[in-house]
């Protein structure tokens, strides 16, 4: 017996069937990619990048088909702009019942507002979505300066919004700034450092930090023969410094970290009991 | 991909290939068929010219300035 079928019922369905899976590549093409990331590139029906040239022609050699998002970014336009571009591009195809692959640089996940927003309004339609963990610029970094986020805590801001809303910083815990390049572009047009903003941005770490804490300006190797950038300098020295925009900035721990009575208190212990911790 | 493409995504894949290559570059570089140009530019770990012939930078037609994927 077949059970009545409504009226549009068959292309809801063929178009529930879409689906999102987001891969990362990592930061060094060949190095950081996981065989599972390669094979959902592999077995995409449709496959969307936002890579580099080099990232971008090794998948095009494993795919024809790729299609590159990247061409929809501009310099002087808004990046909110060409956010809302990709966001349609990719929701149009899983809509259209296709499986789609969206390949990013690093851990697709960390600072990425497309895939994030796609996934979710993918997932509000009925579409099935997943993401894939990438190795990002942090994990690249934890490896590469030997700062384990675990030893004392670790603060994590993109810089711009750091410097605009109210964030405090706590030196006793490891500070990782990214985008510190675009410090203070408020326009999301920009993508090359201006010597005002990074100023503004250490103006307000001056709150916490002394002139001469010592920050590193950090680049993890994205080419193998090539050694990761690790420039210690003074705080005060950061405005004249050399920034790329892919420059993350990295304050290691400043200063020690202070018992808290209180809950040391509802565990019913004192200062004493970290003595052995 | 052009054979310095390849060989950088294979240094980065491949632990062996870069023991090999930190022992004998120019034998790795040859294997590899690697132009003059692009020799020179590895022996001197060049990164401005490496980023700009693996592909790493993408330049927009606006204004010449580099526009990494991610940004
Ligand atoms: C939009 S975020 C993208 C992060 C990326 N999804 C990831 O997983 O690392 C861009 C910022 O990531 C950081 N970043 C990206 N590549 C980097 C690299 N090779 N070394 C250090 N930091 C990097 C920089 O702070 C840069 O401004």
């Amino acid at each position: 017996m077949s059970e009545a079928v409504p009226e549009g019922a068959l292309s809801r369905d063929a178009s529930a069937k879409g689906s999102l899976v987001v891969v990362g590549t990592g930061i060094q093409l060949g190095r950081h990619i996981s065989e599972r990331a390669v094979s959902e590139i592999d077995a995409a029906e449709v496959l969307f990048t936002i890579t580099d040239g080099w990232a971008l022609e090794w998948i095009r050699a494993r795919r024809a088909d790729v299609v590159s998002l990247h061409e929809l970014y501009a310099t002087g336009k808004d990046r909110r702009r060409t956010y809302r571009e990709m966001h349609d591009r990719i929701l149009g195809e899983i809509r259209n019942g296709r499986q789609v692959c969206l390949a990013l640089y690093g851990h697709p996940g960390i600072f990425a507002e497309v895939p994030h927003r796609v996934m979710e309004e993918a997932r509000q339609l009925g579409h099935r979505v997943r993401m894939e963990p990438g190795v990002s610029a942090d994990g690249c970094l934890y490896a590469d300066l030997g700062l384990d986020p675990g030893k004392r805590g670790m603060q994590s801001f993109e810089a711009t919004q750091f410097l605009v809303f109210d964030h405090t910083a706590n030196p006793a815990a490891l500070l990782v700034l990214w985008q510190v390049a675009l410090a203070g572009d408020l326009s999301c047009a920009r993508f090359h450092a201006e010597r005002d903003g990074v100023q503004a941005l250490v103006n307000k770490l001056r709150r916490w930090y002394p002139a001469d804490t010592e920050c590193i300006l950090y680049e993890a190797a994205q080419i193998p023969v090539t050694p990761f950038r690790a420039d210690r300098l003074r705080l005060d020295e950061l405005p004249d410094a050399e920034y790329r925009q892919y420059t993350t900035l990295v304050i290691p721990p400043a200063r020690e970290m202070e018992a808290d009575p209180e809950g040391l208190a509802d565990i019913g212990a004192d200062v004493q009991a970290l003595e052995k911790v | 991909m052009s054979a310095l493409k390849t060989l950088l995504k294979d240094l980065g894949s491949d632990a062996s290939l870069e023991r090999e290559y930190e022992q004998d570059a120019e034998a790795v570089m040859e294997r590899y068929g690697l132009d003059a140009e692009d020799r020179e530019t590895l022996r001197r770990r060049d990164l401005e010219t490496l980023e700009q012939r693996s592909g790493l930078r993408i330049t927009t037609e606006d204004g010449n300035k580099p526009v990494k994927g991610y940004e």
